[in-house]
């Protein structure tokens, strides 16, 4: 539970961002991990609550709240502030396969959900659950598990995203022969092609894809089942398929002059298309030699609001300071 | 809200947009434009890409279009075939897609074996 009177004691004190001036200088993550202490200290605050809304339940309606999928916050949070990281990561890691990726990019429904909301800013959840998973990593605690024995079962997922990747390394791990078909080059789905690097960085994901392979997954690139892969064949080749594809049917906007937005995309866009993985860069440049304010107001605008125009702002303002970025990966 | 693109040869050069009230509808008099050279879509995604394999596959869609299945069992219409994250409950958080493929994993292995050790 932390320190029994740690609430009382302590402030919140979350990660900070890198200085603006900073991080536009690059494309990297620019959240500041916590030093340990510091760490250990805001896991102090958690005061184990007799009902610990943070680690989800479902309330009477039958609506889950806190963690989606019930990550044991309290539990963790007094191993850390007992220092105890490594029962943290196999703890964290018993029910949640990639806490480094929620750690990063995870809405953090448990602080919203913190008893400490109350009276008093919630605990530092989503931060402490980064530092576990990153600590678990850089110590080589994060190892393959592969069965110790097979089913001789073959399964086929559609879809290498966070609900493929999650079902996989499961499934894998229970014994049978899994295959990951993934239409694009590389395997993560939206955490690969949606989410910027200022967010997370793609080595976060090709290391678990790693793990995974080392685990028995087998991944088909460039495979887009029901387009180069007839489905059918799946369900001939296959004991059980599962489809995790994402919802990737996009929200138009069919007013008039629709057609001249369509127009410029193609004509500016399309040769930078080859390679979908640099897509998202190219998406987002801005005309050399202007400055940062105006493209990206505009830009912001357009995009209406949301997660995905917070991003699209985001690496505008980067793209304009650094210019178009060449070859990366 | 943008009520229409302007501009020439093809290429956007405006928005013209308006205030809207309660009920998202535009409010006279409010109309103003933006420049923009380059306009980015960043709406959301209303349901799965039906086209393909859901098609191929004939599965049964809920209200939303989304590939129909329940959060326990995680089964389509057809038995064999299962759906999980965003493509059974739309778009959604990295968390809850998380949770759907270990709960469909769990489904998954019951199905195959009879029964399973895997957590949901």
């Amino acid at each position: 539970m932390g320190k029994v009177t740690g609430f009382l004691e302590f402030e919140r004190n979350d990660r900070h961002y890198q200085p603006v001036e900073e991080r536009i200088k690059h494309w990297r993550e620019f959240v500041l991990p916590l030093p340990e202490e510091e760490t250990r200290t805001q896991a102090a605050r958690c005061m184990d609550c007799g009902i610990p809304y943070c680690h989800g339940h479902t309330d009477v309606t039958g609506a889950p709240r806190g963690c989606p999928v019930n990550n044991q916050i309290p539990d963790w949070n007094d191993l850390v502030y007992r220092g105890n990281w490594h029962e943290a990561a196999r703890n964290l890691h018993s029910t949640n396969n990639f806490p480094e990726v929620t750690g990063r990019v995870c809405p953090a429904p448990c602080e919203a959900s913190c008893t400490l909301n109350l009276d008093d800013n919630p605990v530092t959840i989503k931060t402490i659950e980064c530092a576990i998973a990153d600590r678990a990593f850089a110590a080589g605690w994060v190892r393959p598990e592969p069965p110790s024995v097979k089913t001789g079962k073959k399964v086929a997922i559609v879809g290498s995203g966070p609900a493929g990747l999650a079902c996989a390394q499961q499934l894998a791990r229970a014994g049978h022969d899994v295959h990951v078909f993934e239409k694009y080059a590389k395997a993560g789905g939206l955490l690969t092609y949606g989410i910027p690097d200022f967010k997370m960085e793609k080595h976060i994901v090709a290391r678990r894809i790693v793990q995974m392979e080392a685990e028995g997954v087998t991944f088909h690139f460039g495979a887009h089942v029901g387009v180069n892969v007839p489905a059918g064949k799946l369900l001939d080749d296959y004991d059980a398929v599962v489809l995790a594809g994402g919802a990737e049917h996009a929200r138009d906007l069919p007013i008039p002059g629709r057609e001249r937005a369509d127009s410029r995309r193609r004509q500016a866009g399309h040769r930078h298309w080859r390679g979908r993985y640099r897509l998202r860069l190219h998406w987002y440049r801005v005309p050399p030699g202007r400055g940062v304010g105006g493209e990206f107001r505009d830009f912001a605008a357009a995009a209406a609001q949301g997660e995905q125009a917070a991003d699209l702002a985001g690496l505008a303002v980067e793209a304009a300071h650094l210019g178009e970025p060449r070859g990366r990966r | 809200m943008t009520t229409k693109f302007s501009g020439a040869d093809g290429v956007v050069k405006k928005l013209h947009c308006a205030r809207v009230d309660g009920k998202i509808k535009p409010m006279p008099g409010t109309e103003f434009e933006l420049d923009a050279d380059l306009v980015l879509l960043a709406m959301g995604f209303v349901h799965p890409v039906h086209e393909g394999m859901i098609k191929e596959l004939s599965l049964e869609l809920d209200a939303r279009g989304n590939v129909k299945a329940d959060t326990v069992s995680y089964q389509s219409s057809n038995p064999k075939v299962f759906a999980a994250g965003d493509m059974r409950r739309g778009q959604s958080l990295v968390v809850w897609a998380i949770r759907e493929g270990r709960q469909a994993a769990h489904a998954v292995d019951k199905f195959l074996m009879g029964a399973t050790t895997l957590p949901r």
